[in-house]
């Protein structure tokens, strides 16, 4: 068959023009064709992929519980659930923050993540500090930066009295691109 | 034996060496499987992260009371142990351990570090008899001050401040500052055998101090808390301090 | 006896000349494992690149292996690997072949670029085999770090974290990307599955790629001959050259070429095989558990240096360590074909390449050698737990005691070492008082600075008193204590010949 087409070549030379126009037609609409489809299967796969930074996903407000949980003067670690949670996080979507109930209806709240490099700060109570176990950042009671490589104090979350329940304003990891 | 034989022995032994041998050094062990901090049950393991650090186990030194001294533990009840091991001592440096007021520890492995220390005197408990209560109040000052002079002198001079390269001053108003009159009592009382202080029933040989006595050396001891006790503040002419605000947890 | 003689043979030989016909398997085995190489480059320096490969296969088996049992999901990740270890016959076994199949790879492969970078290899017409390479290194270390996350534990978690806080640093589109990491505004079970993807689809499939791709320019561009020193590589003449020697004096890769590949990768499979056994998987070890704030966050092997570095930097060079060097990096690595395309070859001719080698090895190793030991991190429980040695709690007195006591207390045994023990990130303390003196020490217990906390604030002025007083009396036995010049007191007590004496008793 290949030597057939090859030999038969020569007799249709004089149409080789309209023959070659309706080949490059072709290749055209081809093209065109599935760059069409292209973007259309294409567009929806990026989409896909970007999905997570299409949805909005802002720092929302829930509560840490009764204020009464919280001892006056002290610092606590509380637990929450991730508000963007889904079945499978399993345990990663206990999220910690601590908690400093100054005085009162006083607070403040810190994120654990170092602002360094986000690994988990660690109350101690008896030296007053917030320690950080990768590079040794520390922090005084205030979140203010003490010593150490981090480049800036605590990442501090907004917070509310509401109905005598401590609410605050979490759910996305902090950064230096998104300090709370 | 054929060659063919000795591949079978090989393969069939290298599958059996993997499969059945579980005493491969590489293959985790149970003992290594994480558990959460709060479900260690190993004495040793609790009081090597907790306590050994200012509390000698009878193999370390530790700048505070040794835990492993059959007469301190013939001494202290165990309620009281456990009592401060949850809330800790106000004031001083041992914190309060209770999950309940936020340390790392539960009750049950509270209870396993008392019963654990109390075992250590299994055996070799110390004497019982003319042993002084625990806790009292204070005595006569002057006839303490006469009780040191004649039992305790030896080491720490006739007027408390000290001998050099004995025993050190015990009426330093900072060192009074910092410890409470139970520490002092327990002191005098089971003294620091693995600093070379003698107990109360060795201070001088063969005469135990009486329990009045001890309470009458400790009113002596408390006495020189009183007026300011000198502590260091920012040095002067030092840049301006950079700390922050102070925190109200107490 | 001939074939006739034996229909089985006789049947099998057709079966295989039609194969032949219908596949070309001779001229596929001549263009490919029986390609002719020049007999020179049959050395024991030749070897890593099989090595490297053989570490890929063996990664790909055992990760198929592992993906039988393993479960991608941040709620179960964790148990299915505790279950690989201590349920699933061999699972641990399996675990631990690819974990050390994983850093041999990483090892092997950095050998493999030293000896080509070192012999030269890469010049010309063999840049596209560098550049090859060289993405396949990135891929390999890409691999290691999702592979890492796999194992998701709270060194994953908060591994995670790292790479979040360092994305946060981009300046712009920091937030961005930090999201796209995550797959959310946090680490959970879709951070755990695009990780999962990466490594098991996306980058062992673009290694293949790129791996066909590299064999594929080791065959169409040759095996570097073994470089002579004051050869030079010229554009015009190199090939012709090479082309000849080949002609000449080459013999095809198999058989004759491959025997110290052969060699080579069996010693490495069994050390692969052999740590496995005896020294085992790693971990899982902590929980990803936000809520245990006990992690110390330790990457593998591979990533240890970048830790390392981070932790030593300056402060506020992260943004230098962690964009301009890999920026600088990928410029000197992807470019060096082309800025160093022709010349000699043989390294005793390229002093600056040596160079750069031991360089660079020396800082990748000290750097993991640091990270190993980890002196910057706090050691959290060790104002607990770890104990004082004799010599420095004995025959002190009840104030120095009472210091001692606040040293533990107060938690600066977390960072300071006294006798070698606790923590490193501050100075040790075991001589400080030949070092400071008391007015000095004072200060810095109270004001800070210089990398330490100010305790001004949590300290009473006894606190600070017995403290210091304790810390003066931390110096070896028949040494004097520090002296302040700008301490008229002391200078004149020293001056009068009177030296402070304060004999310490040993434990």
């Amino acid at each position: 068959m290949a030597t057939n087409e090859s030999e038969s070549h020569p007799p249709v030379h004089p149409e080789k023009k309209s023959y070659s126009t309706r080949r490059d037609f072709l290749l055209q609409v081809g093209a065109v064709l599935n760059a069409i489809a292209g973007f259309m299967i294409g567009l929806p796969l990026v989409g896909f992929i970007l999905s997570s930074l299409i949805k909005s996903t802002p720092p929302v407000w829930f509560s840490l519980g009764p204020v009464s949980n919280f001892q006056e003067g002290a610092m606590r670690m509380a637990v929450y659930e991730n508000p963007y949670r889904r079945e499978a996080d399993g345990q990663t979507a206990r999220l910690t923050c601590w908690v400093h109930r100054i005085s009162g209806d006083q607070f403040k709240v810190f994120a654990a993540n170092c602002t360094h490099l986000g690994c988990p700060v660690r109350w101690f109570e008896e030296s007053q500090l917030f320690l950080c176990p990768c590079h040794g950042g520390a922090f005084y009671a205030d979140g203010e930066h003490a010593a150490g490589p981090p480049p800036r104090g605590l990442y501090v979350y907004e917070h509310k009295i509401v109905n005598g329940e401590l609410q605050v304003k979490a759910g996305v990891l902090p950064t230096l691109a998104f300090p709370v | 034996m054929q060659p063919r034989t000795l591949y079978w022995i090989l393969l069939f032994g290298g599958l059996a060496f993997l499969c059945g041998c579980d005493r491969l050094p590489g293959k985790p062990k149970e003992k290594d499987r994480w558990k959460p901090p709060t479900e260690i049950k190993d004495f040793a393991e609790l009081f090597n992260t907790n306590c050994r650090g200012c509390h000698s186990n009878g193999k370390t030194l530790g700048a505070s009371i040794s835990m492993n001294n059959p007469a301190y533990l013939a001494v202290i009840p165990k309620e009281v142990m456990q009592k401060t091991i949850e809330a800790g001592i106000a004031g001083t440096e041992m914190p309060a351990y209770s999950a309940k007021t936020g340390g790392p520890l539960t009750d049950e492995q509270i209870t396993i570090l008392v019963d654990g220390i109390y075992n250590w005197a299994k055996g070799r408990e110390a004497p019982t008899d003319n042993l002084p209560p625990y806790s009292a109040a204070l005595g006569d000052v002057n006839h303490g001050k006469a009780i040191f002079a004649q039992d305790c002198a030896n080491c720490h001079g006739s007027d408390g401040a000290g001998l050099k390269g004995k025993g050190g001053s015990v009426v330093d108003k900072v060192y009074l500052s910092l410890v409470s009159n139970q520490y002092l009592r327990t002191t005098v009382i089971v003294g620091r055998p693995e600093l070379g202080m003698p107990s109360f029933r060795d201070d001088v040989q063969g005469k135990p101090m009486t329990p009045e006595e001890i309470s009458d050396v400790l009113a002596w001891l408390a006495s020189h808390r009183e007026g300011p006790a000198p502590g260091q503040t920012a040095p002067k002419g030092g840049p301006a301090s950079k700390t922050q605000t102070s925190n109200p947890i107490e | 006896m001939s074939a006739k003689d034996r229909p089985i043979v006789s049947s099998l030989v057709n079966v295989a000349m039609w194969l032949e016909r219908r596949l070309h398997l001779v001229k596929v085995w001549k263009a490919t494992a029986g390609h002719p190489i020049p007999k020179s480059s049959a050395s024991w320096f030749y070897v890593f690149g099989s090595m490297t490969l053989l570490c890929f296969t063996i990664q790909v088996l055992t990760g198929i292996l592992l993906a039988l049992v393993y479960i991608p999901s941040a709620n179960e990740a964790y148990r299915s690997l505790e279950y690989l270890n201590y349920q699933q016959e061999l699972g641990w076994f399996l675990r631990g072949v690819h974990y050390w199949g994983s850093n041999c790879m990483v090892v092997v492969m950095f050998f493999h670029m030293t000896q080509v970078f070192l012999w030269g290899a890469y010049k010309h017409p063999r840049e596209l085999t560098w550049i090859s390479g060289a993405v396949l290194l990135v891929l390999t270390l890409a691999l290691s770090f999702t592979g890492q996350v796999m194992r998701f534990d709270s060194d994953a978690y908060w591994g995670i974290g790292i790479g979040a806080a360092i994305s946060g640093r981009i300046p712009i589109i920091g937030a961005q990307v930090v999201n796209l990491l995550l797959g959310g505004p946090i680490i959970g079970s879709d951070t755990l599955s695009r990780f999962f993807a990466l490594h098991v689809f996306v980058l062992p499939g673009a290694v293949i790629a790129l791996v066909s791709l590299h064999l594929r320019l080791v065959l169409l561009k040759g095996i570097n001959e073994y470089p002579e020193p004051g050869v030079q590589v010229h554009k015009q003449t190199y090939w012709r050259d090479y082309e000849e020697t080949v002609h000449k004096d080459g013999m095809p890769f198999v058989p004759d070429g491959i025997g110290k590949d052969l060699v080579a990768n069996g010693l490495l499979l069994i050390v692969i095989v052999a740590l496995a056994v005896f020294v085992g998987p790693k971990g899982p070890e902590i929980p990803a558990d936000p809520a245990q704030v006990i992690s110390e966050a330790k990457p593998d092997y591979p990533f240890l240096w970048l830790l390392s570095a981070a932790a030593l930097l300056p402060n506020g060079s992260e943004i230098i360590l962690f964009f301009v060097f890999p920026l600088i990096a990928a410029i000197l690595l992807f470019g060096l074909p082309f800025y160093s395309n022709v010349g000699e070859k043989h390294y005793s001719r390229r002093p600056i390449s040596v160079l750069v080698v031991i360089l660079t090895y020396l800082t990748i190793g000290l750097l993991t050698y640091a990270g190993i030991t980890g002196p910057w991190s706090p050691r959290m429980e060790a104002w607990s737990g770890t104990p004082t040695k004799p010599e420095f709690i004995a025959g002190r007195s009840p104030v120095e005691l009472q210091g001692a006591l606040l040293l533990q207390g107060k938690q600066c045994r977390n960072c300071h070492a006294i006798g070698g023990e606790g923590g490193h990130r501050g100075p040790d303390l075991s001589a400080v008082g030949t070092r400071m003196d008391q007015p000095e020490l004072v200060r810095q217990v109270i004001q800070g600075g210089g990398n330490m906390p100010a305790y001004g604030n949590t300290l009473s002025p006894q606190e600070v008193s017995a403290l210091v007083s304790y810390l003066v009396s931390l110096r070896p036995q028949n040494t004097i204590p520090a002296l302040n010049p700008t301490n008229p007191e002391k200078t004149e007590r020293v001056s009068s010949g009177e030296l402070p004496k304060q004999a310490k008793v040993g434990g």
